[in-house]
């Protein structure tokens, strides 16, 4: 018992210390079309006023569906886009993720999981190939012999064994598991501080998903890394992560620790997204246990002229007009939950 | 509205029956078993589920009971036995011409009055069919839904003209009004708008897509809907809609489903009776309620287990163990037994079949050896299968 | 969002070898991927055959040919004997060494004419491809004049200023053909600039040089390969059409410069097919050879367009539509 409670009191502590990777309000546009930069110039709005921070030693969940923006955010985060404005904090610092040399530097802290194991390979490289490049680029092996050692040191951590057969092997003599293994190992190779999992069990088999995110819950306590874990599929983001985020075509709808957000959800997407996941308790179902249908209506909006204010309003059957006047400051509900909704508060009077 | 029971009015005899079906693929390096052995009914009105993961020869039996199988794809055996519906059953005259369809035999063109108006047709085997027949066959009586929507209908024609295109084909004598008004129809039925009908596949979102697929489906009453994935490239919410869809056009025009997917936690809300495939073989067949509350099969109960649940105690998963096998290289005897944690000393010399579970009334089938008295004298019970892959679960969270 | 399926190629090894731990078993596995390549496929091997016989008489020809191919003699306009195999020309030079002599100018000089051109193009589709915005756009602006401008016209433009010779015409066929590769080659790295494989490459820290040459060209070296291949059909038979106008160096043999010369001695019109039909059929037949090559590589570069092989086992069939 002792050392679960030396474990609670260090997440506790590096809990306290701040947020080791942070997005505030971050926005990002992408304009359609040639080079006119006028007001009037089209564009999808990928994100709107996105803010999340993560911690060493735990996990954060975004969920989504198609268009909420998640990618977007993923790959802000990763430097591979600069949002069009808010900022990027790293350790506390503003990230200045335009700098070249600061960007090769930052990404040795944070690294990206892709979700497609099929193309996050590059075919003509075997596996020695992929994780020998991060190695080599910042300067963890002094040799060959190194070299060597630490890939097969990576393959085994990710249970890929026996090793010697597996650095050989080509993406394509690989299953979709193996393969997703390589793509954890090249990101673990680099020796990150925080790991950012867009989907990276979406595209494998059912049976294996499990597999995987256990390996990477396992390599977030040994290594304390910060999790970002993106998904549309919630019960995972339960399963996995300690704090889960809700976006909703761009916006940040609703936060909290996972399991709170999940069983007592307040803002009316989320609990459209839990009453809409397949469960077969549901038919099974207690007769006290409440089971929460939801009529559908509409579909996600489009990005380009996407609704105003609160980008849900046209579905929502509680809309009230506010709602289409401007998007919902975020109201604090207590005990780490917040959600950003008319229905609980408005916090621009 | 999920689950109800198959309503009063649809009768409930076989409508398809699948017998020892086997589909092979040859290939320069050897032939790849894609499926062996399989045997269901599905019966009117019904919903089966068939579930499993990649290699698990799901997809290719779809195609197979279409018969739109393309070499080097084979079907080496078996037959697929359709039990059209009677004439009597008020089917319009036009199809009358597919009772006169038996056994090796060609279609006559007998209009109007039919030799064969009595209860009892007799099935025909989908696999002896001519090209022309078959062609007669599928959308009118077997219309499958694919999983993309988008490779499915044509990028260059508005889905009105693909639903027209349809009727043209297998209704001739449909006047062009005729047409357009099922077209309409046939789109409201599905929930879009008539107007929608001059779009192109790339105007429309993806639900939108799919529910434009199933309305060209449906255009000629099918009997059978066969859907291979319809829903996993949708997002949650949109697929609990079409989901809502199928299950009231269901209801409203009595067709059969048999729904693929890989998602079993889906399907436990879904259909009515499940079978549960594995390296090309059905390890397990048993009603909806009995496989939720007792999976049998080892490979059933890891599957229903890697669905982290969204209510109930949060607790340690483990999957099963390995990955889904490559059909060039099946492991002898039992195909899950490198992965199975209860396997036994026979299960790797020996293949199981489906057999009953012994002493019960359900209809619960499972090709295991731990239930089978000869091999194993005490079948394990559910908390058995539960404690072992609980042991899993520890293992994988130490190391 | 789909679930895929691992992809059961037949091939049990891609065409770039294993990577062995010393250069030299790293070059000869590549040499051995390149031997499996060219017998994979019939239509390759005989257009290696074919394109290889002709850089061998290239190579070795000229050493033993019976005269010198300029060497003038009393023989005018011979039909084919046993002192001169294909007859002499209208000054009395042998034929058959001519031609020997022709094919390795021919050859050499369309084979290293085809390579600048396809290192030009792979320079500019690949930088213009990765690279978007202005780069992009003045690389995009460069080939679209260089697609537009009228090839001929400018050859005998150029032909007039410089001196006449293989070089000039190597250049003007250069500064006319390297485009068309170069925006088929663009194409190709701008749909494989967004593959997840170079988002990660990005990620892992990798500047973009090294991702355009060793993460993205790699891929690309089948359609290279098919490029280089027909870009050197065309130069010959472009090269041919030059010297027929009469734009090369009359004093070097090659096959165009023969049917040039034999057009202006009239040899069409007076049944000298001794002349003119041993260059035509040359280029016919190596540009035959080169286009076996051609379709022959995308079967080999892509699993999936292999052909179907028949159905082998009879036992328990039934047709299935």
């Amino acid at each position: 018992m002792n050392d679960i409670a030396v474990q609670l009191n260090k997440a506790n502590s590096e809990y306290h210390q701040g947020p080791i990777l942070e997005g505030v309000h971050l926005q990002k546009k992408f304009p359609i079309g040639s080079l006119k930069l006028s007001a009037t110039q089209r564009a999808v709005h990928a994100v709107e006023d996105a803010s999340l921070a993560l911690y060493p030693g735990r996990a954060l969940a975004l969920v989504g569906e198609s268009g909420s923006g998640k990618t977007t955010v993923a790959r802000i985060l990763a430097g591979l886009y600069s949002p069009t404005s808010g900022m990027v904090r790293f350790r506390g610092e503003p990230a200045k993720l335009t700098d070249k040399k600061y960007l090769q530097t930052y990404r040795r802290n944070v690294q990206l999981v892709l979700q497609d194991p099929f193309s996050s390979l590059n075919p003509v490289h075997d596996v020695r190939y992929h994780l020998a490049r991060p190695l080599r680029i910042f300067n963890h092996a002094q040799n060959r012999k190194q070299e060597t050692e630490q890939i097969l040191s990576l393959l085994n951590r990710v249970n890929l064994s026996p090793a010697e057969q597996f650095i050989q092997k080509y993406p394509h003599q690989l299953s979709g598991g193996q393969r997703q293994r390589v793509s954890i190992a090249r990101a673990l190779a680099v020796q990150p501080e925080v790991l950012l999992a867009d989907e990276p069990v979406s595209m494998l088999d059912v049976s294996i998903r499990l597999d995987i995110l256990n390996l990477l819950l396992r390599l977030k306590d040994e290594e304390r890394l910060a999790l970002l874990f993106i998904t549309h599929d919630i019960a995972s983001a339960r399963y996995f992560a300690e704090d889960t985020l809700v976006m909703y075509a761009g916006q940040m709808v609703e936060g909290g620790p996972s399991d709170e957000v999940i069983q007592r959800p307040k803002h009316p997407y989320t609990q459209l997204l839990i009453s809409a996941a397949p469960n077969p308790d549901n038919l099974h179902a207690q007769n006290d246990k409440e089971v929460t249908t939801f009529t559908a209506r509409g579909e996600i909006p489009s990005l380009i002229q996407p609704p105003s204010g609160c980008r849900f309003h046209p579905r929502c059957p509680h809309a009230m007009p506010v709602c289409s006047q401007r998007f919902p400051a975020r109201t604090d509900l207590g005990g780490g939950r917040w959600t950003n909704c008319f229905l609980f508060g408005d916090d621009e009077n | 509205m999920m689950g109800m029971n198959v309503s009063a009015n649809i009768q409930t005899d076989t409508l398809l029956d699948v017998k020892n079906l086997c589909v092979d693929y040859l290939a320069s390096s050897g032939t790849v078993h894609a499926v062996t052995d399989v045997n269901f009914t599905l019966k009117r009105g019904e919903i089966l589920g068939l579930a499993g993961e990649s290699g698990s020869g799901k997809s290719t039996l779809a195609y197979a009971i279409t018969c739109l199988l393309r070499p080097p794809a084979l079907i080496s055996g078996g037959e697929i036995l359709y039990y059209p519906r009677s004439s009597e059953d008020g089917r319009d005259n036009s199809r009358i011409k597919m009772t006169h369809l038996s056994k090796g035999g060609k279609s006559k063109q007998a209009k109007g009055a039919s030799e064969h108006s009595i209860e009892e047709t007799k099935p025909i085997n989908l696999l002896q069919l001519s090209p022309a027949q078959l062609r007669d066959l599928r959308w009118n009586d077997l219309a499958i839904v694919f999983q993309s929507a988008m490779n499915a209908l044509n990028p260059v024609m508005t889905v009105g003209a693909q639903i027209m295109d349809v009727l043209r084909t297998h209704r001739p004598d449909m006047g062009s009004d005729a047409r357009k008004q099922r077209a309409k129809e046939l789109f409201q039925l599905v929930g879009i708008a008539p107007d929608r009908l001059r779009s192109y596949p790339h105007e429309l979102s993806g639900g939108m897509r799919q529910r434009a697929i199933i309305a060209i489906a449906l255009a000629l009453s099918p009997e059978i809907l066969i859907m291979d994935e319809p829903t996993t490239a949708l997002d949650v919410v949109v697929q609990r809609e079409i989901l809502t869809e199928i299950m009231r056009l269901r209801e409203q025009l009595g067709f059969s489903v048999i729904f693929i997917t890989h998602d079993l936690s889906l399907l436990l809300e879904l259909a009515d009776y499940v079978a549960i495939m594995y390296a090309g073989r059905i390890v397990e067949k048993a009603s909806q309620g009995d496989l939720y509350a007792h999976p049998r099969h080892p490979y059933s109960y890891g599957l229903l287990n890697s669905f982290p649940s969204l209510h109930g105690p949060r607790r340690k998963m483990a999957g099963i163990p390995g990955s889904p096998p490559d059909l060039r290289m099946v492991p002898p005897g039992c195909a899950f037994h490198v992965r199975c944690p209860l396997a036994i000393d026979v299960c790797h010399k020996v293949l199981p079949t489906l057999l009953p579970m012994k002493g019960e009334k359900s209809e619960q089938l499972v090709a295991c050896h731990l239930y089978d008295t000869l091999y194993n004298e005490k079948p394990p019970t559910a908390l058995d299968l539960a404690r072992k892959y609980e042991a899993l679960a520890e293992e994988s969270n130490a190391g | 969002m789909q679930i895929q399926e691992a992809p059961q190629s037949a091939s049990a090894a891609p065409l770039i070898g294993p990577s062995g731990d010393s250069r030299i078993s790293r070059l000869s596995g590549i040499m051995l991927s390149i031997w499996r390549a060219m017998t994979m496929n019939k239509k390759v091997a005989i257009g290696c055959a074919i394109v290889g016989f002709f850089i061998l008489v290239g190579v070795f020809g000229p050493f033993f040919t019976p005269y010198n191919p300029n060497a003038t003699s009393h023989l005018f306009i011979a039909p084919p004997s046993a002192k001169h195999w294909l007859g002499t020309t209208v000054v009395g030079e042998d034929i058959f060494s001519q031609l020997v002599h022709g094919t390795r100018t021919s050859v050499f000089w369309g084979l290293a004419t085809a390579l600048v051109v396809t290192v030009l193009s792979v320079l500019v589709g690949l930088v213009g491809g990765y690279f978007s915005g202005l780069t992009d756009d003045s690389l995009t602006l460069v080939t679209n004049v260089s697609l537009v401008l009228p090839a001929l016209p400018l050859a005998i433009v150029l032909a007039a200023y410089f001196p006449r010779g293989p070089l000039t015409i190597s250049m003007v066929i250069i500064i006319t053909s390297w485009a068309w590769q170069a925006r088929v080659l663009r194409s190709q790295t701008l749909s494989l600039r967004s593959r997840e494989f170079v988002i990660a490459a990005r990620v892992g820290g990798e500047n973009a040089w090294r991702i355009i040459f060793f993460e993205i060209f790699p891929n690309e070296i089948s359609l290279v390969v098919a490029g280089f291949v027909s870009t050197t059909i065309f130069i010959i038979l472009a090269w041919a059409a030059l010297e027929f106008l009469g734009l090369g160096d009359g004093s070097i043999p090659s096959w165009g410069g023969m049917l040039y010369w034999a057009q202006q001695a009239g040899a069409l019109g007076g049944g000298l097919w001794w002349w003119f039909v041993p260059p035509g059929l040359c280029i016919a037949i190596l540009g035959a050879g080169l286009a076996l090559i051609n379709f022959g590589i995308d079967e080999v570069a892509d699993p999936r367009l292999r052909p179907e092989r028949p159905l082998k086992e009879k036992k328990n069939r039934k047709a299935v539509a």
